[in-house]
């Protein structure tokens, strides 16, 4: 009689578990139709082989870099673990979780995320954080970058944050209850869109140029973490127009690179030699590339690599990454077709108006 | 058995309950928080407690204002930026005229002036400071500052801060930002 009861008390807290457990699911945003940046992080889990290049940072690598260029002129097979505004210690914690997982050769950061000290934006927090699986680098990186309304319990149940969504919840909701589909090429947004930079402001004058203090040790323990994987850490800042990068920080960068030995790309200064035309290479005038500009910039970054960075490898011909880049592939061109013909549509449409 | 269904919807009731008192922000995370903060200025109310910028035409521009009236008064702009925000609808948008540039935030269908920054001196404060002036002519003019930053001098009247960027005791940077 005690086992049965024993028994049954176990079952209802079995069933109450996993009706919470259906409830988180349908409560979370999807990121499938809107905000698909919410979720690339999420994406990285789904990867089948490892990466001898992983690049890190904000929305200066998910939209200026392809993977899929890297491997079809390099044989390069590489991963874009990035996402709107992620700071330096999202950055930081993503790549100790990375390492969890494979062991590059290389680790690209994009330095743009210097300039903030401090939190950001809940909104951005949550496109950030909410994709990683639970883990220890997830619990320092919500604990280091929840602003000052946010509970660290949120995070770990999300129905505590998202249950007010109840009368937003769409079909997508119900149709993405368990599964998502790929937004991303390797964690390359696309976009094929065609905006021209046009009047771009120059940066304002700043009180202190100088980055933060807390920047500066997260970069340091990136560097640590590197040498003690063994992986190279590469440096860049993309060729984004704007946000302006200013002199000064270029200088603090350039030191640091130098004092650290690290290698630092500032793609803004190799912007006519990579090709790029900011009339035709860029979707939302000057802040990032669409597809064409990251091609172009993702062929002199092949080139750079094959030739700095000697130990990543020509990996095309060698299984399984042949056959997983093959697919991967036919995926972007497929995603770049119906891409381009929305687009096309999209003008004709503006133009018949 | 029907204790236990009771018993069950009773937990659950109990959790959503619970999760409703969770705390945090109860905005979608779809959604970017960015609600205008109310200004003496906006609906063209008092400005005596607050920092109003004035062009050289005598036109008023206060932060939080709607920019539809802004251009309204101040006609066509010399240049014209629009920046989306990473993965979040909306543009955060930059209007340049002779001597200053006013940035805007969205918030619903309208945009609201978030910045006024004076680039030039044919331009001033209605306090009479500008692009060139010494630290000493900010100070008679408003005061000591409150601020900490070095290099800086920032003083706040309602919702609005006025901040001046100094460089060897010179000002190189006058701006207009939400308090």
């Amino acid at each position: 009689m005690k086992k049965k009861r024993i028994f049954t008390g176990v079952l209802w807290c079995v069933i109450l578990a996993v009706a919470l457990w259906l409830l988180n699911a349908l409560f979370m945003p999807k990121y499938m139709s809107e905000i698909p940046e919410g979720a690339l992080i999420a994406e990285y889990y789904k990867e089948t082989a490892d990466h001898d290049v992983v690049f890190i940072g904000d929305c200066e690598v998910y939209e200026n870099f392809s993977p899929d260029t890297l491997w079809q002129e390099y044989g390069i097979t590489s991963y874009i673990r990035g996402s709107a505004q992620q700071l330096i210690w999202q950055s930081y914690y993503l790549m100790e979780e990375t390492l969890q997982y494979e062991t590059p050769k290389v680790i690209v950061f994009n330095v743009l995320s210097m300039q903030y000290g401090e939190p950001q934006s809940e909104a951005y927090n949550r496109l950030n954080l909410d994709g990683m699986r639970l883990s220890p680098q997830k619990l320092a990186a919500v604990d280091a970058s929840m602003t000052e309304d946010e509970s660290m319990l949120s995070y770990f149940f999300p129905l505590l944050r998202y249950h007010a969504r109840w009368n937003e919840l769409k079909a997508e909701d119900v149709q993405y209850l368990f599964h998502r589909d790929p937004v991303s090429d390797s964690g390359y947004l696309m976009n094929v869109e065609v905006r021209p930079a046009e009047n771009v402001p120059e940066g304002k004058p700043l009180a202190d140029y100088q980055f933060a203090d807390i920047c500066y040790e997260y970069l340091d323990r990136m560097v640590e973490l590197c040498e003690a994987h063994g992986v190279e850490l590469v440096l860049v800042k993309a060729p984004s127009l704007y946000p302006y990068w200013y002199d000064e920080w270029e200088e603090q960068m350039e030191d640091y690179a130098a004092a650290h030995d690290l290698q630092y790309v500032n793609c803004l200064e190799i912007i006519d030699e990579a090709g790029l035309d900011f009339n035709t290479d860029t979707y939302d005038h000057g802040l990032h590339l669409n597809l064409y500009g990251a091609e172009k910039l993702s062929h002199w970054f092949g080139a750079w690599l094959t030739e700095h960075c000697p130990q990543v490898e020509d990996r095309r011909g060698q299984e399984p990454y042949e056959t997983i880049w093959t697919e991967k592939s036919e995926a972007y061109a497929q995603r770049q077709v119906e891409l381009e013909a929305a687009w096309t549509a999209e003008q004709k449409e503006d133009t018949a108006q | 058995m029907n204790k236990k269904l009771l018993a069950l919807a009773l937990a659950l009731g109990l959790s959503l309950s619970l999760t409703a008192c969770g705390g945090g922000n109860d905005a979608p995370a779809g959604s970017e928080n960015t609600t205008p903060q109310e200004s003496a200025q906006a609906g063209g109310g008092n400005t005596a407690d607050t920092f109003v910028f004035a062009t050289a035409d005598g036109v008023e521009v206060a932060v939080n204002e709607d920019m539809a009236d802004v251009l309204a008064a101040l006609g066509q702009e010399q240049s014209y930026f629009e920046a989306e925000s990473c993965a979040f609808e909306g543009l955060d948008k930059t209007y340049t005229y002779p001597g200053f540039v006013i940035t805007t935030r969205p918030d619903g269908d309208k945009d609201y002036v978030n910045s006024i920054r004076l680039t030039d001196d044919t331009v001033s404060t209605g306090e009479g400071v500008y692009i060139g002036s010494s630290e000493s002519d900010v100070t008679t003019a408003y005061g000591e500052s409150g601020s900490d930053t070095e290099g800086m001098l920032s003083y706040t009247a309602g919702d609005v801060a006025l901040n001046f960027i100094l460089e060897d005791g010179v000002v190189t940077s006058i701006e207009y930002l939400p308090a």
